[in-house]
């Protein structure tokens, strides 16, 4: 065990692990953050707090995981390098690890184009690798960027996203294998859609032994109706929503889409939990956290075991 | 080169309307290639202006000229004579251009005519597309001649984020991925192998987050 | 009160032979106001002479050229074409009627045509408001 984080100890235990995605409130509305969390608790292993995802102003991840911590639950920092130079995100680290959080998701993010703020300047002065090398060396070497010793260094339990869609398709298990060399503990995917693309990503991930070094966790969102799955698929940069998917969901009457939707989820679960390397899912139901219970339950997944 | 756009004719009018005469000086370098700021487009914006006050019945002097480079002191002056005559002078050069300008005329009002946008090449007639971004520390040597901190919207240093799709940008569809046009080139060039190596931090301390930069030589000194 | 002329400028195509007997200036003398200027191709003609043209005092201006495919240096005819366009586009954004600018293709030789193109344009030109002589800009360069 790197760190002390539960999330950690339940993989590492071999256990199949649920993370799920909740996004902070638009404004200072506490009772909001937690009634979202409340849907959560309990129900999954550890909680992605996102951070300022797709470039909307939202409360600060640090604060709201701070938050979520105090519920119970097992925060995953979320931290994208759009929005704060490696001054600034080395001393959220250190922030974020005194109040008591355990895991970090590093991130380059959206581009500012898609939010609220299109003329605010695009920092990156990290990437999401270099994000990633940080955290890992101030864990295992108590150092920070340029070298410098630290006293009580931040232990994350460090994660990275991939996504098996995106393009160039012939770099993407390279760019996995990257992370992993860059210190990447766990895997986050992007939402899986076409699951025989994900198969053979994850084919080819074992084949380079990479599924022996990381975890991952197959990202799994519900649709809620036919226009979701259509602007997911042409207007959601990096998605793969095939046709079939779209149309099935477009076949049954509005009212019922929802459920439908639910349904896919819980099979591409189920088809997910079979394929070797996959360590668990991370759900990312959007402004729909309170159908996460329903889902796992019907995924089999409704009891998490305790560790 | 230097790659700029013309401003509005309002907003230029704005700036200048201040003054009774006005020198408005070209320059033909980098500004004529980009067909914005060369010889043909000094006397088209003097005569646009000449014009637009003419419609208002206000009575303006507006000089043209052009000189060779607006950088440099020695062609600067090519001007000293005209200056006096004008309250102002309306500058079709680059940031540069314009700054140099006022360092030089030092009682003078120096206005820009254009916005300074980017270092540069002419793809073709009619298109120029940023290229450099001027840190400092040229790495194009490991990424095949395509520059990452230039042509990725996000400076990824270590290949391309996951909104890469069919060899655009997530940004926009027009512009081509940096990380797609430096993977197919290393891999044409046989070179895939530099890409696999992490790739640390950049040092941005010689690129302008360490201040304004400067560079004197003493050989060229005189 | 006499009618003062319509200040015109014509730039015509050498290649359109339109004075191939010599009477450019008996023409332009039998019609006041009219300047006419000869130009080895159309394609000559830029954007910032046509807004020159204007500035100076002229309330419209003419481009006469061989039709596209006639042109003798190829491209020129229709270069030109593009640059009155694009002159156009300058009037426009200082508030100028772009109508002042005109470019025509004219059959060669033709002086009825050019008759009968610069009657319409006159009276396009005198439809406007005149833009304020350039008297009172001084110009120098």
């Amino acid at each position: 065990m790197k760190t002390e984080s539960r999330l950690e100890k339940m993989l590492n235990a071999g256990h199949f692990a649920v993370t799920a995605e909740c996004g902070p409130s638009k404004g200072s509305d506490v009772d909001a953050l937690r009634e979202k969390g409340s849907y959560l608790l309990d129900r999954v292993d550890a909680v992605n707090v996102t951070d300022n995802q797709t470039a909307i102003v939202r409360m600060s991840s640090v604060a709201a995981s701070a938050i979520l911590k105090t519920m119970g639950h097992e925060p995953i920092l979320q931290m994208v390098t759009r929005d704060r130079n490696r001054i600034a995100l080395q001393s959220d680290l250190f922030g974020a690890y005194a109040l008591g959080l355990r895991n970090v998701l590093c991130l380059t993010g959206d581009h500012q184009c898609f939010g609220n703020q299109k003329e605010a300047v695009g920092v990156f002065d990290l990437d999401s690798m270099q994000l990633i090398r940080t955290v890992r060396d101030m864990r295992d070497e108590s150092k920070i960027i340029g070298g410098e010793d630290i006293q009580v260094a931040p232990k994350m339990f460090i994660g990275a996203a991939a996504n098996p869609f995106a393009d160039p398709v012939g770099w993407r298990v390279v760019r996995l294998a990257k992370k992993i060399d860059a210190g990447a503990d766990f895997i986050q995917t992007q939402c899986i859609f076409n699951i025989d693309r994900f198969r053979t990503y994850m084919r080819q991930a074992d084949d380079m032994g990479l599924t022996d070094k990381v975890y991952i966790l197959a990202g799994i969102t519900p649709i809620k109706s036919a226009g979701m799955a259509r602007y997911m698929a042409t207007k959601v940069a990096g998605m793969d929503v095939p046709k079939e998917l779209i149309d099935r969901v477009a076949g049954v009457p509005s009212d019922k889409q929802a459920a439908e939707g639910i349904k896919i989820a819980v099979e591409t679960i189920q088809q997910v939990r079979e394929i070797k390397g996959v360590a668990g899912i991370h759900l990312m139901a959007i402004e729909w956290e309170h159908k996460v219970p329903e889902i796992l339950e019907a995924a089999g997944l409704g009891t998490r075991p305790r560790v | 080169m230097i790659v700029a756009e013309l401003k509005e004719i309002p907003e230029i009018r704005k700036m200048i309307d201040r003054y009774q005469s006005v020198l408005v000086v070209g320059c033909d370098s980098c500004v004529a290639e980009c067909a914005v700021g060369g010889r043909r487009e000094t006397a088209l914006l003097a005569a646009a202006i000449r014009l637009s006050y003419a419609k208002e019945n206000k009575s303006r002097i507006i000089t043209e000229a052009c000189l060779d480079r607006q950088c440099v002191d020695d062609f600067i002056e090519g001007v000293a004579s005209q200056v006096p005559e004008h309250d102002a002078i309306l500058s079709l050069g680059c940031g540069a251009g314009v700054q140099a300008l006022a360092r030089v005329y030092t009682d003078k009002p120096i206005i820009p005519a254009l916005d300074t946008l980017f270092i540069g090449e002419t793809e073709m007639r009619g298109v120029w597309q940023e290229n450099c971004l001027g840190c400092g520390q040229c790495k194009l040597g490991y990424f095949g001649a395509v520059c990452p901190v230039t042509r990725c919207s996000k400076k990824l240093m270590n290949g391309p984020c996951g909104g890469s799709k069919d060899g655009r940008c997530e940004v926009h569809p027009d512009i081509p991925c940096g990380w797609d046009m430096i993977l197919k080139r290393l891999e044409a060039l046989g070179e895939i192998d530099r890409l696999r190596e992490y790739v640390p931090p950049v040092d941005w301390s010689t690129s302008h987050s360490g201040g304004p930069r400067r560079v004197v030589r003493e050989d060229q000194k005189p | 009160m006499e009618k003062t002329p319509t200040k015109i400028v014509v730039y015509h195509c050498r290649n359109l032979r339109l004075f191939h007997d010599g009477r450019q200036k008996d023409f332009e003398r039998s019609r006041p106001g009219l300047k006419l200027v000869t130009i080895p191709c159309s394609g000559k003609v830029e954007a910032h002479h046509l807004l020159q043209t204007l500035a100076g005092g002229a309330r419209g201006a003419l481009v006469l050229a061989c039709a596209e495919k006639a042109c003798k240096y190829l491209e020129g005819s229709m270069r030109s074409h593009k640059r009155v366009d694009y002159a156009r586009v300058w009037l426009k954004k200082i508030g100028i009627e772009p109508e002042r600018l005109e470019f025509i293709h004219l059959p060669p030789m033709d002086r009825g045509a050019l008759d009968d193109v610069l009657e319409e344009f006159t009276r396009t030109l005198e439809s406007f408001e005149t833009v304020p002589a350039a008297a009172n800009i001084q110009q120098s360069r």
